[in-house]
């Protein structure tokens, strides 16, 4: 088996992503000329054109609460993608344990998480970005602790039956068998909490936050009928919620180049 | 991974490695008094805090009739942040507001508010995302044109979106409703074509050798075979479609769901956390029930298939 | 001739899965048998008779329900404890996390050799299997017979006396069986290690074994031994000749009346 060249490789993948990104061109072009055409009210979505003027002019600004809302979401996703993955393998290692723990974590995952941001900005204050990075750190850890479980327990039988016969002490069987065989479905895990943290910062700020975050930039803008720099802040958020998820691939692609999902397919 | 070993043989060991329960009760009834165990930790817990660093205890107000100076004191676990268990029990007996019905029967309205819109998107998007899903199996110059650009527009953060997108509509419960079709679209869609592409070739070919129609194929073989698929973005879906729906009732145009309770008792945290509370635990409840609601159409649908080993979340 | 101790024995062994729920299966019953060192032992039999059962009650993998088996002269436990066999199983069992050359090097790391000696070993050991070459390929990328090859190199690693193998071929075309019967007995003669060998094959067992056990169908028991007198080295020729046939005969004959058993 021979890998394809480099270029030969980069032609492939722009030819795969080509008839989208034509797509894309052409309903942003439509739709700046239907606006102009028609003259269609531009009360809740603007032209592209007027929307990117908007994101110029608010730029700094934009960048300042973008920073500060990013934060918010990565440090709710390491405390709660740290905090998933330790109680996971506290868990796994004990079967009534985790027997115990997983409908509840199941259960959880399916609660409006959100919903809890009023009491913890009662908690730690409004403007305290600590309260949304805990709300995001919620959202995040059960899907990451109910995925590592099963990484760390949905395991070849035979695996298990050879490590036996090679005498493995627990110990050697997690690091050497369970450990590798998680981590496909740890970087599920991760995929999914890229994706929430940023929107899960965002949307928690719509329960009130500080005047520094995306959040509340987006509601006052909105408020005031500034609709186009309600939308550039929109499109920083998925922005950097983009770049994070393209993170997470790209730590897949070195972490496990071994798994199907990350080999390239034929 | 490789073929599991011969039954008898690998018995001893996956034995060790997964269930083995003293009790025989049936599965669901353990997962649900697994639940409620882990529960009740938490509920010990919390008024264990509250024994070791919260306000005083007073005799007249818990149900035990104690009095009790904690030793330590943390201000997380004040009276105000972290109201007594029963206190929060009791304000669901209570009226919300003055002359007004009690607590309960104010969320279970709210709750069947909230719960109306996100069943009403979930059930048009689930739709709409399997007439896609069927639609890119069989036309795969759409799917090639459309599909990474489906793939993408997941990126875009509908719920950060969501009050605007409520405004803008103007039309209440049923613009909620719309968002949460959103959120349920795009998953239901993606797995769609994923099950109906997932039958082995061979049971392609058998279709093939009885001359099957292509409709004959979609409903015999295909279908049912993306069935788990779509109850796995199905699951995913009911959870969104609710936190959809509360984040979409914040704007002050729509106050007759979980997401006006828990903005109206915010408002009035500092004389009474407990309805805040209350609410929070109506709207935790709606996403738990509609999750159960999936899962069990899961196992009727499905109940005939061997138990499906989950890949994860 | 020598007479050495066993290197596997089982004295009265029976194995009862599930005992005394709805779900009892007698597996194996009343076994008693003695393997020499050095010899080449498969096991045929019906389906369901309890071949891999026996297998995995030497490995250690299951306990016996009655009955006491011994490898090297020490409880089976000890033995497994003390990485005294390899084992080779229907799939190859390779973690697809790690090169060829890390998964051959598993037994040794676990055992706690050098990573110097481990390289070194594991070189000698794909050379062995004819996979020289392969050190850096990930298991996906060979076929299924080469990964056969190198789960009996993963096997041989820390040189067992004893090697377990589980129907290993089951799963390959008939002339990549047929090469690998010949690769086999070939690494049987060069490192003298005793051979297990479960199989569904006559042909492969006539050919590879110094002695066949033919087992009845569930609750299995020894029926019969065939030995096996041809001579070794066993090549092409070894099939052609008539003393083959006549062995072949008597397993056959012997296992027509083992499924008879089970009706």
């Amino acid at each position: 088996m021979v890998a394809p060249r480099p270029g030969v490789q980069l032609v492939t993948r722009i030819r795969r992503f080509a008839p989208a990104l034509v797509l894309f061109v052409a309903v942003l072009f439509l739709w700046e000329l239907a606006i102009r055409l028609f003259d269609v009210q531009q009360f809740l979505l603007p032209a592209p054109s007027v929307i990117a003027a908007a994101f110029a002019q608010n730029l700094d600004r934009l960048l300042f609460v973008g920073w500060f809302t990013t934060k918010e979401a990565l440090g709710g996703f390491l405390i709660g993608c740290t905090a998933g993955i330790v109680v996971a393998f506290a868990t796994a290692r004990w079967s009534t344990m985790s027997q115990t723990l997983m409908p509840f974590a199941i259960a959880a995952n399916s609660v409006p998480i959100i919903a809890f941001a009023p009491i913890v900005n009662n908690w730690f204050g409004v403007d305290n970005p600590l309260s949304k990075m805990l709300i995001v750190a919620v959202i995040v850890f059960f899907p990451m602790m109910i995925n590592t479980v099963r990484g760390l327990t949905l395991v070849d039988p035979a695996a298990l039956e050879l490590m036996r016969a090679n005498a493995a002490s627990e110990l050697q069987v997690l690091l050497k068998l369970r450990v590798p065989n998680a981590l496909p479905y740890m970087f599920n895990a991760f995929k999914v909490a890229a994706t929430l943290s940023m929107i899960g910062a965002v949307v928690s700020e719509y329960f009130g936050g500080s005047r520094s975050a995306l959040g509340i930039f987006i509601t006052q803008e909105a408020a005031q009928f500034r609709f186009a720099n309600a939308w550039s802040a929109i499109i920083v958020a998925s922005i950097v919620g983009i770049t994070f998820y393209l993170a997470v691939l790209l730590a897949e692609r070195l972490a496990i180049p071994w798994h199907s999902s990350v080999r390239s397919h034929d | 991974m490789s073929e599991v070993s011969p039954a008898t043989a690998g018995q001893d060991v996956a034995a060790r490695h997964s269930v083995t329960p003293v009790r025989t009760l049936p599965r669901w009834l353990r997962r649900v008094l697994a639940f409620l165990l882990v529960l009740a930790l938490l509920a010990l817990a919390w008024e264990g805090l509250k024994w070791l660093a919260g306000d005083p205890w007073r005799p007249e107000s818990n149900p035990f009739g104690i009095s009790h100076t904690p030793p330590f004191r943390a201000k997380i676990a004040s009276d105000l942040n972290l109201p007594h268990l029963w206190d929060v029990v009791e304000a669901f007996g209570q009226p919300s507001r003055r002359n007004g019905p009690p607590l309960s029967a104010v969320l279970l309205e709210a709750a069947l508010f909230t719960f109306r819109e996100a069943i009403a998107g979930f059930l048009l998007g689930g739709l709409l995302g399997f007439l896609l899903g069927t639609l890119f199996a069989h036309v795969t110059l759409l799917e090639r044109g459309c599909m990474p650009y489906v793939v993408a527009s997941q990126t875009v953060p509908i719920l950060a979106i969501a009050p605007m997108v409520v405004i803008w509509l103007k039309a209440g419960w049923i613009s909620v409703a719309v968002i949460a079709a959103y959120l349920t679209f795009f998953p239901v869609a993606i797995n769609t074509l994923r099950g109906l592409r997932s039958p082995d070739p061979m049971a392609l070919e058998l279709m093939h050798s009885y001359a099957a129609s292509r409709s004959e194929i979609l409903w015999k073989l295909r279908v049912p075979a993306a069935l788990p698929y779509i109850f796995t973005a199905l699951k995913i879906s009911a959870t969104a479609s609710v936190v959809g729906a509360i984040i979409g009732e914040l704007p002050s145009g729509i106050r007759g769901g979980l997401g006006g309770a828990i903005l109206n008792f915010n408002s009035f945290y500092i004389s009474g956390p407990q309805r805040l509370w209350a609410a929070i635990i109506a709207s935790a409840a709606v996403g738990i029930a509609f999750y159960l609601l999936v899962t069990v159409a899961e196992r009727l649908v499905l109940r005939s298939r061997p138990l499906a080993v989950e890949e994860g979340v | 001739m020598t007479v050495q101790a066993p290197i596997v024995s089982f004295a009265g062994v029976n194995k009862i899965f599930n005992p005394g729920s709805a779900k009892e299966t007698v597996a194996l019953r009343d076994i008693n048998l003695a393997i020499e060192a050095g010899s080449f032992v498969s096991v045929i039999g019906p389906s369901g008779c309890g071949k891999s059962t026996l297998l995995r009650l030497v490995g250690d993998l299951i306990q016996p329900t009655a009955g006491e088996v011994q490898v090297k002269g020490k409880p089976a436990r000890q033995a497994r404890l003390n990485q005294d066999y390899g084992i080779v199983f229907q799939a190859p069992v390779l973690f697809e996390w790690r090169s060829i050359l890390k998964n051959i090097q598993l037994p040794m790391e676990l055992r706690g050799t050098t990573p110097a000696e481990r390289d070194k070993r594991a070189r000698e050991l794909l050379g062995l299997v004819e996979l020289t070459g392969f050190e850096r390929h990930y298991p996906w990328q060979l076929s299924g017979g080469m990964q056969q090859r190198a789960s009996i190199a993963r096997a041989l690693a820390i040189q067992p006396e004893l090697l377990l193998m589980d129907e290993p071929f089951g799963a390959l075309d008939e002339m990549t069986r047929e090469r690998m019967n010949m690769e086999l007995h070939n690494i049987w003669r060069q490192t003298g290690t005793t051979v297990l060998f479960v199989t569904h094959s006559i042909p492969e067992a006539v050919f590879l074994s110094t002695r066949i056990l033919v087992m009845s169908a569930r609750p299995g028991e020894i029926m019969h031994v065939v030995e096996v007198n041809l001579p070794v080295p066993r090549g092409e020729h070894t099939r052609a000749e008539a003393a083959y046939f006549e062995v072949e005969r008597e397993v056959r004959e012997w296992l027509r009346r083992a499924q008879g058993y089970s009706s």
